[in-house]
């Protein structure tokens, strides 16, 4: 097997690297701390900077059923697609070709698994989840994952969380400045004499 | 908006009074003390300049791209081991130890918990007796050598409160109350007083109204990894440094990164060499020099300034210089409530408990801590990255319901503990990485003494019994694992009276060079309860005051 394959192998296995590492660590992706270059702002999707349109396609497709629509808007509305596009040009730009590469082999391996079926976005929604369930523990997933997330909830400024529909999922408004009660909670709290006392 | 006041600009080749190194809780502390009696100051910083209104919400740039660092992380490399039988490893993700490159350091981003320690945690030693095979010790000052600094800092750095039902006794009341309680808080003072508690406000630097010229929390939301955009926050950036430049003798070098300390042939510290902003090898000439690099490059600055009369590294006779290091423990149980918490709006922590700060034997471990209520971690893409139960969906319909459902109704409940100095828990020289100027790479050896864990498991106990006292319909935890990552550098230059066993004395003063001071974590002898910050601080404004008369009788 020549060296190429077996890399696209180890992208699509399992992953080894995320056990061990502390619980922090753990959510603290380097996928998104191999910074380079800093944004700039979002320009309306015309075309993408590096992703041709079938992997556009495929890839947000993933996107979707990472979060998907239902009654409100999910990574497709969001435009985590171009997220992933500019990020990929830019400050994740290593991860391109392991992205593209494993790509390919995924979408391998979903032609292999359903006769005449030309992509994964051809599939039906169940067999979507089905795919991507077979694949969920690997490199190639985590790292589409952790796109998707950072696309959907980063500013807007970075091609994604188009109109902040993120946001609006978490129910996190982006007011810079607030006033209490903040919450349900604080806002019942009646014992707190010491509160506000001056010195 | 704001101008820049100009800085004196000091020559290389002609000694200053004093030189400092690093600009963060400590340093920043100490140029301003300096330069206030009268003392010409270089602050050498190997980060950047950055001022409040470079910074922002953007959570993808601060906490994804490092900017709460002060740039990438991949330049400085660490490594780390859990013993000396291992190989230490660069880490896949974090750094083991996080610290800010920047004026005001690590006091820019952090958290602000501002916990002064109790009079226990400097007589320990004596009041519970030895831990065979620890350092274990008793500081060489007590809680009312340092009660006249805490006050300090609680009025100079800004400090707001409330006194609390386990609090040593203080001289002087908080200047500014305590901000306004936040949901977590209001659930932690429930679940605590269901279950015979004490929970109290929260002592935080960060202002609750304006004071000393600088304007109160807008409760935006953004401390934790995040600059603080309108200066209410307490970092040495907002409180200190321009009270250092304000005299006119004070110039904060950024970008300078000191890499040697030269000393002369009476075994004194002639000059500080470091590398300017455009890489060129510069040495400043001082006449005094204090250390204030953090606790973990403070130490590795000594061990790299070996030379053929300190052959094991500056001011290390003793041999333990980067030994004893310790962390503080952190235990994290989390809840999910009926209503909204919005815990992403105002600061991180308003409510905390000091029940079970003191150790008890009956316990069968060595150990204490405090509890906190927040909501950590917060911002939406950390949160959305693993911040659900551990058998929640990671993707899917599932995943995306819950997201709506659990972002503004979880809180944290965490306990910090003690941290044991172990001899094998070190900062060393890596042997082989090296960071982007050709340095060693700090390398990070530590493994949690047995009491640690139980304490954390102890303290993690307990705050699952207060969410459930507080009425959570869902409760969930952190399993208690080894440390590998931490924020709070101590012990590894500890401070003490016998020259065979600690790096300074009780003055700051290194046992083995005159005019050496090392003042910042490193100094710590024992660890505290979690939040080290406000002692790091008050030791600062107490060493600066002897370094003031030892410099004005002549004595340095």
């Amino acid at each position: 097997m020549p060296p190429k394959k077996q890399s696209r192998r180890a992208f699509l296995g399992t992953s080894g690297s995320v056990i061990g590492g502390s619980w922090i660590a753990l959510n603290l992706p380097a996928i998104l701390a191999t910074a380079d270059l800093a944004c700039t702002a979002q320009s309306e999707g015309t075309g993408f900077e590096v992703l041709t349109a079938f992997e556009a396609a495929e890839l947000e497709a993933i996107a979707a059923q990472i979060i998907p629509t239902d009654e409100t808007p999910g990574a497709r509305e969001a435009g985590v697609i171009y997220f992933i596009d500019r990020a990929l040009n830019t400050f994740s730009a290593d991860n391109l070709e392991p992205i593209r590469e494993g790509l390919q082999e995924f979408e391998a391996s979903v032609r292999e698994e359903h006769a005449g079926v030309e992509a994964f976005s051809a599939l039906s929604n169940d067999q979507q989840i089905e795919a991507l369930r077979a694949i969920e523990e690997s490199d190639f997933f985590g790292t589409i994952r952790t796109m998707t997330i950072a696309g959907m909830f980063s500013h807007p400024s970075y091609g994604g969380n188009r109109n902040k529909v993120g946001w609006q999922l978490l129910q996190f408004d982006d007011r810079h400045a607030w006033q209490p009660p903040f919450g349900y909670y604080d806002a019942q709290y009646t014992s707190g004499e010491a509160d506000g006392d001056a010195p | 908006m704001a101008t820049h006041r100009e800085q004196p600009r000091f020559a290389t080749r002609e000694p200053v009074d004093f030189v400092v190194v690093g600009s963060g809780a400590a340093g920043g502390v100490m140029a301003k003390e300096l330069a206030e009696a009268g003392f010409d100051v270089v602050v050498l910083e190997q980060g950047p300049y950055l001022r409040q209104e470079d910074f922002g919400h953007d959570e993808l740039a601060h906490i994804f791209h490092q900017e709460w660092f002060g740039g990438r992380e991949g330049e400085h490399p660490q490594t780390f081991r859990r013993t000396d039988e291992e190989d230490a490893e660069v880490m896949d993700f974090l750094p083991p130890l996080i610290y800010a490159r920047m004026v005001g350091g690590s006091s820019v981003h952090y958290t602000a918990n501002y916990w002064r320690f109790h009079e226990v945690d400097f007589i320990e030693r004596s009041l519970l007796g030895p831990l065979s095979g620890t350092g274990f010790a008793d500081w060489p000052i007590t809680y009312d050598d340092l009660d006249p600094y805490y006050t300090k800092v609680d009025w100079e750095i800004g400090v707001s409160g409330a006194p609390g039902p386990h609090d040593p006794p203080r001289s002087r009341p908080y200047p500014v109350p305590p901000l306004p309680i936040k949901s977590s808080g209001a659930i932690l003072e429930k679940g605590a007083r269901e279950l015979g508690l004490n929970p109290f406000p929260a002592p935080m630097a960060i202002l609750s109204q304006p004071y000393n010229g600088r304007p109160g929390c807008i409760h935006c939301g953004f401390c934790l990894a995040f600059g603080c955009e309108v200066g209410a926050k307490s970092s040495t950036l907002a409180a200190m440094i321009p009270q250092a430049e304000a005299t006119g003798r004070c110039e904060i070098r950024s970008e300078s990164t000191v890499f040697r300390l030269d000393t002369d042939d009476a075994g004194r510290i002639s000059e500080v060499v470091y590398w300017d902003r455009d890489g060129h090898e510069q040495a400043q000439q001082a006449r005094a020099v204090v250390l204030c690099a953090n606790g973990a490059e403070t130490a590795r600055l000594l061990l790299m300034s070996e030379s053929s009369r300190f052959p094991d590294g500056l001011a290390n006779a003793s041999g333990l210089v980067g030994k004893y290091l310790m962390f503080n423990g952190l235990s994290f149980a989390y809840g999910l409530f009926d209503h909204p918490l919005n815990e992403y709006k105002g600061v991180q922590v308003t409510r905390v408990l000091h029940d079970f700060y003191a150790s008890d034997p009956a316990r069968g471990f060595y150990g204490g801590g405090g509890i906190d209520a927040r909501f950590f971690p917060g911002s939406p893409i950390w949160f959305a990255l693993g911040t659900l139960p551990p058998d929640a969906p990671t993707w899917g319909a599932e995943y995306k319901r819950m997201l709506g459902e659990y972002y503004t109704r979880t809180v944290a409940i965490n306990g910090h503990t003690t941290s044991l100095p172990l001899e094998t828990n070190t900062i060393s020289l890596d042997p082989t990485v090296k960071d982007k100027w050709g340095r060693p790479a700090l390398r990070v050896t530590y493994k949690d003494h047995p009491d640690d864990l139980a304490t954390m498991q102890f303290l993690l106990d307990r705050s699952m019994e207060i969410l459930e006292a507080a009425g959570a319909k869902r409760i969930w935890q952190a399993p208690v694992t080894e440390t590998t990552l931490a924020a709070h550098l101590l012990g590894t230059c500890r401070m003490g009276n016998d020259p065979a066993e600690s790096v300074v004395d009780r003055y700051h003063r290194a046992h083995d060079v005159p005019n050496l001071f090392i003042c910042d974590g490193s100094s710590f002898v024992t660890s505290g309860r979690g939040q080290p910050t406000m002692t790091i601080q008050a030791l600062a404004f107490r060493a600066a005051d002897h370094l003031i008369e030892f410099a004005q009788r002549g004595e340095i």
